[in-house]
């Protein structure tokens, strides 16, 4: 073969070729459960919620996580840095229609003390599912001034 | 042997991709709650023959004989068997290609990336129903296509009658094997006899005769399932409204639609993405590396068949000649019987043998370049096709990022299976059946998963 043939065969076949190996250390690490951060069932009740993930945060809620407890969410998934909020707070925030009829079914809370935080991130995120679910939710009629109220990011 | 290795890598990545997603609630539970109510797997063959609408014995009897073969593994024995038809559809398609040089290695390896990368098989390969039939009609095609290449005699006869048989016995593109046999037997493939070709014609003429005079199961009504059309999916009511009087014109949409997914990626399931995302302001990455690719490789396999065009109309076809003829039959066939909707995964079929038809089109620049025949500039070649293969990497990565996304959604799908069940008006009515019901939702929800929002949002753009 010429040199220049070698180059469009070297051309044709490397990217495979890289992808072949790829997916050989992809197929070891597999075996070796490495890494374990992609794996959904690392989540707490907060990030699955965040995830729109109704099956772990049905797994979770049956072995007794708390659906008010406030728990990791880490980056990336509504805020940049890593944080801690209520699985309410983080469906909120994240903009999915996430597992929130679960949560509160199995006994989350929407009530004065986190209303506000709620309806405000909602707002802020144009989360329009959030919104009706928290308007025929509202625990008082007084208007709310999100510029007073925590925010969630 | 690197040949092998290579697809047994790329073959291994997919079956574990597979093996991650659940049994899906929907078109794998109520068979399988049928399954369990049915009394033998004779019986189960003898209700997929006279289904209305559909001739599938094939296909019932074999869920029906996993099922009683699971011994209440059932996630093992269906997934298990869908894993060794990924297998056998990878180690025919190497088969057939026939890897004995550099220039056919080289191929090769760019020919995975094809077959695997093409939108077209993540459609076939992921869903379980929960036999995926679509998959073996894959190797049922695949291997025709090795019978009738291979050296002959009775027994080849035997297997090719068998093969069209189990073929269209499982589902209606079974008849996609006659297609690649009668497409064979045309560019002097021997394999089959002349014989052996008209048993099977005769084979097709009593199934057609059987299924549409006898059986009367007929063909799908325009009102059974949405379909794609221009920028927009059709619900069957606005299908009915729109083509009801006179579908033809739908018809020959449809089946334009689906040749140009195969050879061009667009549309999508009858749906134009380019023009759809440009309206909405703005077209995925994804969406314009497939464009690319495919449009490229096509270009590749049109090169060949131009410069092939001679030695074709001499009728002296060769090894390669055949694979590409034979490619172009089943891209046309496979649209045309699929005349009655737009999905992407019903082109299967025609995807595998576009991704063959590419191995054969990329030997042929290599040959052509390296014997220079044509003055082609070898670093813009070398260039672009370094990109078109990269980008097929990228459309690679991508089924198995769809992969994730599909075991994602399925595990979902399980927590609501009361409801779902409920509006299916399926809801079973035995403690076997609750049984059942109970032990698939655990199993599927006890699965490990990776959550495709974990690793970023951003990807979705890329892998379309």
């Amino acid at each position: 073969m010429t040199l220049r043939a070698n180059w469009i065969l070297a051309a044709v076949a490397l990217p495979a070729l890289g992808w072949v190996a790829l997916s050989a250390v992809w197929l070891v690490m597999a075996v070796l459960g490495v890494p374990r951060g992609f794996d959904s069932r690392t989540m707490t009740l907060t990030e699955a919620s965040a995830v729109a993930s109704h099956a772990d945060a049905a797994l979770l809620l049956r072995d007794g996580a708390d659906p008010n407890a406030a728990s990791r969410l880490r980056a990336g998934l509504v805020k940049s840095a890593g944080t801690t909020m209520t699985p309410l707070e983080a469906a909120t925030g994240a903009i999915r229609s996430g597992p929130v009829q679960m949560l509160i079914d199995r006994g989350a809370r929407i009530d004065e003390g986190n209303f506000a935080v709620l309806w405000c991130g909602a707002t802020a995120r144009g989360n329009s599912d959030m919104l009706r679910l928290l308007e025929s939710r509202r625990p008082e009629r007084a208007p709310i001034d999100c510029t007073k109220v925590r925010a969630l990011w | 042997m690197i040949a092998w290795i290579v697809m047994a890598i790329m073959a291994a990545t997919v079956c574990y991709s597979v093996l991650r997603i659940p049994l899906q609630v929907t078109d794998s539970l109520i068979p399988m709650l049928d399954a369990q109510r049915s009394s033998s797997v004779i019986g189960a063959f003898a209700s997929g023959a006279t289904n209305a609408g559909y001739f599938r014995p094939l296909r019932a009897a074999q869920i029906q004989a996993l099922f009683e073969l699971s011994n209440g593994h059932y996630f093992a024995a269906y997934k298990g068997f869908q894993a060794a038809t990924v297998l056998v559809v990878f180690a025919l398609f190497l088969a057939v290609l026939e890897v004995d040089s550099r220039q056919r290695a080289a191929a090769l390896l760019f020919a995975l990336t094809v077959l695997m990368g093409l939108h077209t098989f993540r459609g076939t390969v992921w869903e379980a129903y929960p036999v995926n039939h679509s998959l073996e009609v894959v190797a049922f095609c695949l291997l025709a296509l090795l019978l009738a290449r291979s050296k002959g005699g009775r027994w080849t006869d035997a297997a090719a009658a068998l093969t069209f048989i189990a073929a269209t016995f499982t589902v209606e593109s079974g008849l996609l094997v006659w297609v690649v046999i009668a497409a064979a037997w045309l560019t002097g493939a021997r394999g089959i006899s002349r014989r052996g070709v008209i048993v099977i014609t005769v084979l097709l003429a009593v199934y057609v005769a059987m299924r549409f005079g006898y059986l009367r199961t007929g063909v799908p009504a325009l009102s059974e399932r949405s379909s794609g059309f221009g920028l927009q999916q059709l619900d069957p009511a606005e299908l009915q409204r729109r083509f009801g009087a006179w579908p033809y014109g739908f018809y020959a949409y449809n089946v334009l639609s689906s040749m140009l997914t195969v050879l061009f990626s667009e549309p999508r399931a009858g749906i134009w993405t380019t023009a759809a995302e440009f309206a909405r302001g703005r077209i995925a990455a994804g969406t314009i590396i497939n464009i690319v690719s495919s449009t490229v490789t096509t270009a590749v396999i049109g090169w060949f068949v131009v410069a092939r065009r001679d030695v074709w109309t001499r009728r002296a076809f060769e090894r390669d000649d055949q694979i590409v003829f034979v490619s172009l039959a089943v891209i046309v066939a496979n649209a045309v019987i699929s005349y009655g909707y737009t999905k992407d995964e019903i082109m299967g079929p025609a995807g595998v043998f576009y991704a063959l038809a590419a191995c054969v089109g990329i030997v042929f620049v290599l040959r052509t370049v390296g014997e220079q025949i044509h003055r082609v500039p070898s670093a813009t070649l070398a260039l672009v096709l370094a990109i078109v293969s990269a980008g097929w990497v990228v459309r690679t990565a991508g089924l198995h990022y769809q992969m994730n996304m599909m075991t994602f959604y399925d595990r979902n799908e399980w927590v609501y299976v009361d409801d779902w069940l409920v509006r299916q008006q399926s809801v079973p009515t035995t403690e076997a059946g609750k049984a059942l019901v109970h032990q698939l939702r655990e199993d599927a929800l006890e699965r490990a998963a990776v959550n495709p929002y974990l690793l970023s949002p951003r990807l979705d753009q890329w892998f379309r």
